[in-house]
């Protein structure tokens, strides 16, 4: 039917955060929102004027954006069991592949807009403390903004990879392969941390330098590896992808 | 028998160790109203999860309208599932667009039209609603469907009497306007009987006894005397 896959794609993307019981309808969502950018706002002005403050210190939020990536992909899957919803979903007159890739898709853009307003944040953040630290120079906002970047774009390029991974857990765990599931948890922490890993092999001695804005290195891994680990990330993201609607069509214990 | 909406040989079915399906054989007549009926654990569900190509049998075969099921028959099949609950975060004018984008055969007009017989408003959500109200919203979106076949696993389990009434009549009034193959399941047998032009019983995974119920009441009483006597 026309427009049917975009239909699916729209009905698990962004507008489940504020229908129902989305997130951004709960007032205490909104309490702890503001309550956090208050406590952080306040500790970076107060931390900068005293000057030590560090403006990337908000980076190693990127080591956890592809865990939640994952959680994103199972949790649009496990959400069709939960809520009872599952059986309308997979009798849907629509090949099961289809059905999995506008999940994944909508899983995906979740992650991207997740990721934007992150490093929005970071970005806001350090060139706000930059303002109040004597420190630092304007051209020095410019480098922090190259190492946010690059350091984001590590961090989402497995994210193509680890959103299908959770999508396929959450098919694991719901069909009678569901005892190879502590696999796929193992394989879960070991592979959200591969941003870390990636820049962790490839640095020099100073490491943690690549968060200081005005000390030398920033990102030291190779532009091969950078360039390489996309084309990687999207064929396993196909691959799992493929075999999460082979388990769906076929070994769910329903 | 006619034309045949439905032809199932020698089904074997295995939960766990438990034979969900033991040797079921069956053929159901096109553009009848048929009543599934059994206790707990006879294999209905399972019987219906088939049809929709949900469960694959362990062996034996399955032929819906013609054709083995999966998601190309499903264009063709109105299902409502047993214990389903529809999406939370829609409104009942969502879940209208949702029917209309993705199901096949749905008439939009005739869904409004049931929407009021059914006592529901297209801007309430279906967060917050009672078991009535969401059951006929679920079956609404199944009814409007102009599909050969309308399979509803349960449609009265946990509704109120006022719910339970409304449904019923609903169903009726579809019945008089389509020729459609209906497969029902139920327990409230008494207060559904009306509806049946064909019921079959299933005990422990096969099939106990089927046939015309005109037939059925005549040799045997009504059907939840039958009910009565094969699992009682």
């Amino acid at each position: 039917m026309q427009g049917s896959f975009g239909h699916l794609i729209k009905q698990d993307s962004l507008r489940t955060w504020w229908t129902g019981k989305g997130a951004l309808r709960s007032p205490w969502f909104w309490f702890y929102t503001v309550f956090i950018l208050l406590v952080v706002v306040g500790s970076v002005t107060v931390l900068s004027l005293s000057g030590y403050y560090e403006p990337l210190a908000p980076l190693f939020i990127a080591f956890g954006l592809p865990y939640m990536a994952f959680m994103i992909g199972y949790n649009l899957f496990f959400r069709e069991w939960k809520n009872g919803t599952v059986s309308w979903w997979l009798t849907l007159p629509y090949p099961r592949y289809r059905l999995m890739t506008a999940k994944y898709l909508a899983a995906l853009l979740q992650n991207l807009l997740i990721y934007m307003a992150i490093l929005l944040a970071t970005l806001l953040l350090a060139g706000y403390s930059m303002l109040l630290d004597d420190r630092y120079r304007l051209s020095d906002f410019g480098a922090a903004l190259l190492k946010t970047v690059s350091w984001y774009g590590i961090s989402l390029s497995i994210v193509p990879f680890m959103t299908v991974f959770g999508l396929l857990t959450a098919v694991v765990m719901s069909s009678r392969l569901k005892p190879l599931s502590p696999l796929f948890w193992i394989g879960f922490s070991i592979t959200g941390n591969m941003a870390t890993w990636m820049t962790a092999f490839y640095t020099d001695n100073t490491f943690w330098n690549q968060f200081g804005v005005t000390e030398p290195g920033g990102i030291v891994v190779p532009v091969w590896f950078q360039a390489a680990i996309v084309p990687v990330s999207l064929v396993l993201a196909a691959l799992f992808l493929w075999l999460s609607a082979r388990i769906v069509d076929r070994q769910l214990t329903m | 028998m006619k034309d045949v909406a439905v032809q199932c040989d020698s089904l074997i079915k295995t939960y766990g160790g438990k034979r969900a399906l033991n040797g079921f054989t069956l053929s159901l007549p096109a553009n009848r109203v048929t009543a599934v009926l059994g206790p707990n654990g006879a294999g209905k569900s399972t019987f219906f999860r088939m049809l929709t190509g949900l469960t694959a049998p362990d062996s034996g075969s399955v032929r819906v309208l013609g054709h083995a099921p999966g998601w190309r028959t499903n264009r063709q099949i109105a299902y409502l599932p047993d214990r389903a609950r529809w999406y939370g975060n829609q409104t009942v004018a969502e879940a209208l667009d949702w029917g209309a984008k993705l199901l096949p055969g749905f008439d939009r007009p005739r869904a409004e039209q049931l929407l009021r017989y059914m006592d529901l408003e297209l801007q309430m959500p279906a967060e917050g609603m009672s078991r009535g109200q969401e059951a006929r919203l679920m079956l609404t979106l199944c009814i409007a469907r102009d599909v050969p076949l309308l399979v509803l696993d349960e449609p009265f389990a946990g509704i109120d009497l006022i719910s339970r009434e409304r449904i019923v009549s609903a169903l009726i009034d579809n019945m008089s306007d389509r020729e459609q193959t209906v497969l029902i399941s139920t327990h409230e047998i008494v207060e559904t009987e009306g509806l049946f032009d064909y019921a079959v019983f299933l005990e422990n995974g096969r099939v106990a006894l089927a046939g015309e119920t005109e037939e059925l009441r005549r040799e045997r009483g009504s059907l939840e005397m039958l009910y009565r006597k094969l699992f009682g």
